[in-house]
């Protein structure tokens, strides 16, 4: 197989592998269905993890966080907007992940909390 | 116009009366059955809410330590599922028509305690965890069909 078929085997599976991303109940697979979306690999998820992490450690130690600090890291290790931000917390919480670290962030925002945290917000009683 | 026929008309006018008396009543009956029928209705709608919640978070319980995903704190999903058994024991009533799937989820309590016991003795019990699994199964089942029996769909 030379390159040119290579490259052209790889681009056919790039596009199957999409197609069977988009066929991924975001419901039940939230984080999945993130990975998929936003084309990560596995350092990329552990990266999210690792800061995730950091402020629940943070919590767990009742020291005061800082949530904006928290979005920009967030931002500058993905280059992403706050938008993929808010998707990204919104994937962990459906899949039960780090869900304190998810409830502080979205309670940041009160009173004027965007709508798509309310099931955070008004579920959530953090332990 | 005599004496005799006033009385007969007065007779009448009073058993019209009790007829209308009786009819009021059996409406108000069936009123007060409506709204009943219509509060358990309801009652069983946000148990089965409830209950699929707290089966996404037991599903998600590890059957082993090793298996724990990142992020993921296996009491808090305890603690959460346990809310929702508390929230549906205390809306079926142990007497009426669903004490039957009251005493599943009584029983698929004792499950979710018995699993809490074995992990935080470090050794999580996957029995456990797969019959709470099945017991919710079965308790979200029951209780969709109920519902659809009431709305005369079954």
């Amino acid at each position: 197989m030379n390159l040119e078929e290579l490259t052209e085997s790889l681009e056919k599976l790039k596009y199957q592998v999409h197609i069977l991303g988009n066929t991924i109940d975001y419901q039940s697979y939230p984080v999945e269905s993130l990975i998929l979306s936003m084309d990560w690999g596995e350092q990329d998820i552990n990266r999210a993890h690792d800061i995730f992490e950091k402020y629940d450690d943070k919590l767990i130690a009742k020291e005061k966080v800082n949530w904006g600090e928290f979005e920009s890291e967030l931002k500058t290790e993905f280059n992403i907007h706050y938008q993929t931000v808010k998707s990204i917390i919104l994937a962990f919480y459906k899949n039960h992940q780090w869900t304190n670290v998810c409830y502080g962030y979205a309670m940041s925002f009160e009173p004027s909390t965007p709508i798509e945290f309310h099931q955070i917000t008004r579920r959530n009683n953090p332990t | 116009m005599t004496s005799d026929h006033i009385t007969v008309i007065g007779t009448v006018v009073t058993l019209f009366g009790m007829l209308i008396t009786i009819w009021q009543a059996s409406q108000a009956r069936s009123y007060k059955d409506q709204i009943k029928f219509d509060i358990r209705k309801i009652n069983l709608s946000n148990v089965i809410d409830g209950l699929k919640r707290a089966q996404d978070e037991i599903r998600r319980l590890p059957t082993s330590v090793q298996s724990v995903t990142r992020g993921v704190k296996p009491i808090e999903l305890i603690h959460k599922a346990r809310e929702q058994f508390d929230i549906a024991l205390g809306t079926l009533d142990s007497v009426g028509p669903d004490a039957g799937v009251r005493t599943m989820l009584v029983e698929a309590q004792a499950k979710l305690n018995a699993y809490e016991i074995s992990w935080n003795a470090g050794n999580p019990n996957p029995q456990n965890a797969h019959e709470l699994q099945a017991k919710m199964q079965d308790a979200i089942s029951i209780l969709s069909s109920t519902i659809y029996q009431m709305e005369g769909k079954a």
